[in-house]
This record gives C-alpha cells, sequence and structure tokens, in this order.
C-alpha cells in the first residue's frame, strides 16, 4: 500500500486537485443556478404584480369581468400575489369596490387552500384561514364547531382570528361564548381584544341592543379578569347604549372603592365623569385622589378639572406636589380651567420654581388655545 | 368636468393606483407621490390645482404639510384645493383638517363614487 502510494503521489494529487475543481464549479454552478432562479422569479412576481393590479383596478372599475382576471392566475404565486393585493386596497374600500373585492378572493382555487389550512392542525395557518373566513359573507354551517372550539384556543392570534370570524358567522350563543374565551384568554391583548368588541358592535342593529346587554352582564362577572372589565366598561360608553349610564352608575354604586382595581376604577370614573355624573366627586376627594395608584389620582385630577368645581381647588392643589409627574400635569391643566385661578402665581413646595414656570407656562398655553 | 393638474399623495400603492386610474380616465393631469417630503416639494415646484391628501405618510404627515404650506406663504389654498383621505374619523382630527385648508375630509374607507362626487365638488367650487 505504501508503495503503491509512493510510486503513484503526483497521479493521486492530481486526482485530489481534479476532485476539488470538479466540486468547487458544481458549487459555482448551484449558485448561480439558484441565483438566476431567485432573479427570474422575483421578475416574475415584479410583472406578475403589475399585470394584477392593472387588472384588479379595472376589474373593480367595471372594465373586465372575473373570466378576463381568472385567465391571468396560472400558477400557485400569482394567488398569493392576488391575495395580497387584494388584502392591501380592502382596508381602502368600502360598498361596491368592496363587495367586488372580496368577489375575487372568493375564487375556488384561493377558497380550497383556504379550507384546507382550516383543517390543518398548525395554530398560525388555522388563524390565516379564519381571518380569510372573517371577509367572507358566507361560511359552511358544518365548519362552525371547529371554528367554536378554536376561540378556545390559548394560540392567541387563533383565539383572536377565530372569534373575528365568528363575529360574522356565528348566532349570538355563538359570539357571546368566543368573546368569554377571548376575555378569559392572557394571552390576547387588550387592543386586540377592543378590537374584537368593537367588530362585534358593528355586526348588531341600529340600537346595539343585544351587544349592549351582553356586554353589562360581562362586565358584572367576577369571573372576568379587571384588566378587560375595564376594557368592556370603556365599549360601553363608545357604544351610547341608552341604559348604559345608568347601569354604569348602579354597577358603580354597587362596588367596594377601596378593593376594587384601580384600572374598573379608572374606566368608571372618566365614562362617569363624560355624563357629567357629579356624585363621584365625593368619592375622588376621598377616595380616588388619594390612592395609591398613580392613574387613579391622574384620572381623578383630570375628572376634577372636568367638573371644575370650587370645593375640588384645595384637592387639586394638594395634586400638584404628587410625586408622579403625569398627576401633577393633570392637576395643574384642571386648575387652570378655572376662572380666577393664575397658575403662575402659584408655588407648589414640591417642585422648584423652574419646573413650575415651565409646567404652568406649557399648561396655559394650551389652555389658551382650546379657549 | 374641465381637466386638472391633480397631484395624490397616498403611500398605499393600490389605493393610490386606483385613485390616479381613476382621475386619468376622468380626463385629469395625475401625479402621485408616495411620501410626505416628495408631496410637499411637488407642491412648491409645480403647484398642483387640487391635492389628494392621505394623513399618515411616511416622511412628513398630511397635517404637516399643511402646516408647512400655510407657513410658506408660498402658496394661495384659493389656487389649492385640498381634499383629505384618512382612517383617522375623529372629530379632532377632521376639524383639523379643515382648519388647515382642506375643503373635503373623506374617511377610509371610502366608497369611489362618493370621493369622486366629493373631488368634483370641490373642483367647482
Amino acid at each position: 500500500m505504501i508503495r503503491f502510494l509512493d510510486s503513484n503521489s503526483e497521479i493521486i494529487l492530481l486526482y485530489v486537485v481534479f476532485a476539488i475543481l470538479a466540486l468547487t464549479f458544481v458549487v459555482l454552478g448551484i449558485a448561480l443556478i439558484g441565483r438566476l432562479f431567485l432573479y427570474k422569479r422575483r421578475e416574475y412576481r415584479e410583472y406578475k404584480t403589475e399585470q394584477l393590479t392593472e387588472q384588479i383596478i379595472r376589474y373593480i372599475s367595471g372594465e373586465v369581468t372575473m373570466k378576463q382576471i381568472k385567465s391571468k392566475l396560472k400558477h400557485k404565486l400569482d394567488f398569493i400575489i392576488l391575495l395580497e393585493l387584494v388584502n392591501q386596497l380592502e382596508g381602502s374600500l368600502e360598498g361596491k369596490e368592496h363587495n367586488k373585492l372580496n368577489q375575487l378572493i372568493d375564487i375556488d382555487e384561493i377558497r380550497s387552500h383556504f379550507e384546507k389550512w382550516f383543517h390543518s392542525d398548525e395554530p398560525i395557518l388555522q388563524a390565516k384561514a379564519c381571518l380569510y373566513f372573517a371577509k367572507k359573507t358566507d361560511f359552511p354551517a358544518e365548519f362552525l364547531p371547529r371554528l367554536a372550539q378554536f376561540t378556545g384556543n390559548d394560540h392567541a392570534i387563533l383565539c383572536y382570528a377565530a372569534t373575528s370570524a365568528l363575529i360574522v358567522h356565528g348566532d349570538h350563543k355563538n359570539k357571546t361564548a368566543a368573546l368569554k374565551n377571548v376575555l378569559m384568554n392572557k394571552k390576547v391583548s387588550d387592543m386586540a381584544l377592543s378590537d374584537l368588541l368593537v367588530q362585534f358592535t358593528k355586526h348588531g342593529d341600529e340600537y346595539h341592543d343585544k351587544e349592549a346587554e351582553l356586554i353589562m352582564t360581562l362586565i358584572e362577572d367576577e369571573s372576568i379578569p379587571p384588566q378587560r372589565t375595564a376594557v368592556l366598561i370603556r365599549i360601553l360608553d363608545e357604544l351610547e347604549y341608552f341604559h348604559g349610564v345608568d347601569f354604569l352608575w348602579n354597577y358603580y354604586k354597587s362596588i367596594d372603592k377601596k378593593s376594587t382595581d384601580p384600572e374598573v376604577l379608572k374606566s368608571l370614573i372618566s365614562v362617569l365623569t363624560k355624563f357629567g355624573q357629579e356624585k363621584i366627586i365625593q368619592d375622588i376627594h376621598h377616595y380616588f385622589a388619594v390612592s395609591d395608584h398613580a392613574n387613579l389620582r391622574r384620572t381623578s385630577a383630570k375628572s376634577l378639572g372636568f367638573f371644575k368645581k370650587k370645593v375640588s381647588i384645595p384637592v387639586l392643589q394638594w395634586l400638584l406636589n404628587d410625586p408622579d409627574f403625569m398627576v401633577r400635569y393633570e392637576a395643574a391643566k384642571a386648575l387652570g380651567k378655572f376662572k380666577g385661578i393664575n397658575l403662575e402665581n402659584m408655588d407648589p413646595p414640591a417642585l422648584s420654581k423652574k419646573e413650575w414656570k415651565e409646567l404652568s407656562g406649557e399648561i396655559m398655553a394650551e389652555v389658551r388655545q382650546k379657549i | 368636468m374641465p381637466s386638472k393638474h391633480i397631484l395624490v399623495v397616498e403611500d398605499e400603492e393600490m389605493t393610490a393606483r386606483l385613485i390616479v386610474y381613476r382621475l386619468n380616465a376622468l380626463g385629469h393631469k395625475v401625479e402621485h407621490k408616495k411620501d410626505g417630503i416628495e408631496g410637499l416639494k411637488y407642491i412648491l415646484s409645480e403647484k398642483p390645482e387640487v391635492l389628494v391628501l392621505d394623513v399618515m405618510l411616511p416622511g412628513m404627515s398630511g397635517f404637516e404639510i399643511l402646516e408647512k404650506l400655510q407657513n410658506s406663504g408660498e402658496i394661495e389654498f384659493s389656487d389649492l384645493k385640498v381634499i383629505m383621505l384618512s382612517t383617522k374619523k375623529r372629530t379632532e382630527d377632521i376639524s383639523r383638517g379643515f382648519n388647515l385648508g382642506a375643503l373635503e375630509y373623506v374617511p377610509k374607507p371610502f366608497k369611489m363614487d362618493e370621493f369622486l362626487l366629493r373631488l368634483n365638488r370641490i373642483i367647482n367650487q
């Protein structure tokens, strides 16, 4: 063996060099073909995007038919591009143009694709399918139990998307169960919850009776986390439901002011203030303006500035010395609304003259601008 | 309808393309800019007669563009008719648009026919 290697060393070396060179060429070749493929794909994507953009615009302008658009869709990528373009445009349009866009995404190939995702085991794909169905006007009844099941899923996006679709396609019972599931899902953000509640109210009748009643039931439901109750209170306010204010006032009277979560109290104070419920002023003076929670003190200052009762002036002056800047800011702003109070002449002990000059100057400029 | 020189400042590509297409079909000369700074430059240099202005824009918001135009003194709002388009629907946003010189404020989502009707109205004012 050694003798063989000794006598053929040059040839072996030549083979090795040749093999390395060949391998290098193969790798380079694959890389080049890959680049070319990506370039061609990008070029095709740009071309198709441009073509479909024009077709969609002409379709919703009534110049081309669905059949003509379908004839441009050959590959899977074409359907993806179509879907992307429709998604981009649908948020800007309503009425007949919006309906036409919805018809475009109802093409069999797209629909069956999402149905496949709906029945997959992957939460993200299921969520995407739910969002697709949320845009549709029809939904297979046999899919409803699975959709309802998704709303109870721990995965935040799936829970949100399924609830969104159920708001469109479910009955009142389904919707109630779905909303309760979202309220209990800690992973769903407050913003997403608000969004769903707004969608829910939009799908109701003109007076939102059923929706408001459900929200009121949920506000009283003690199993719902306080943070969520606070959101529900704000949504009930936005609904401008006739009995909403009475309900919130009675609810407010029924709760213990000391042990109730500050977020719930904050929402209640804001809403009741907006409706001019002056009876809360005394509670603000006694409980909320001296709360350990800065957010509650801040809301208190805002509320007292809204009512502008002389009896609140000492409380607001006291809040000017609050350790929290935003509380001091709101207290100063509230005082600026009282006639005969000159902020510049005040001298809150907790603030330096420079700090106070800056804060009061800024607030007076804002108050004057509003006047 | 008389042909007008219109600038559309809108960052949502598809929405802009649709508006430009429909305005071109009506015989107007239409230019499109995707960001606020480019839009402002075009207004100052080319002086379009009508401005279709989105509020949320990269670079500079629609409100900022109108503020800059008011402060620059180079544009007379009687020569530039402004229609705003926005997802911002709060009363304070709408009144801010009107206070800054807009003649119309169309909340998104909008109906194309209604948008064209309002545009036509400000053109004929």
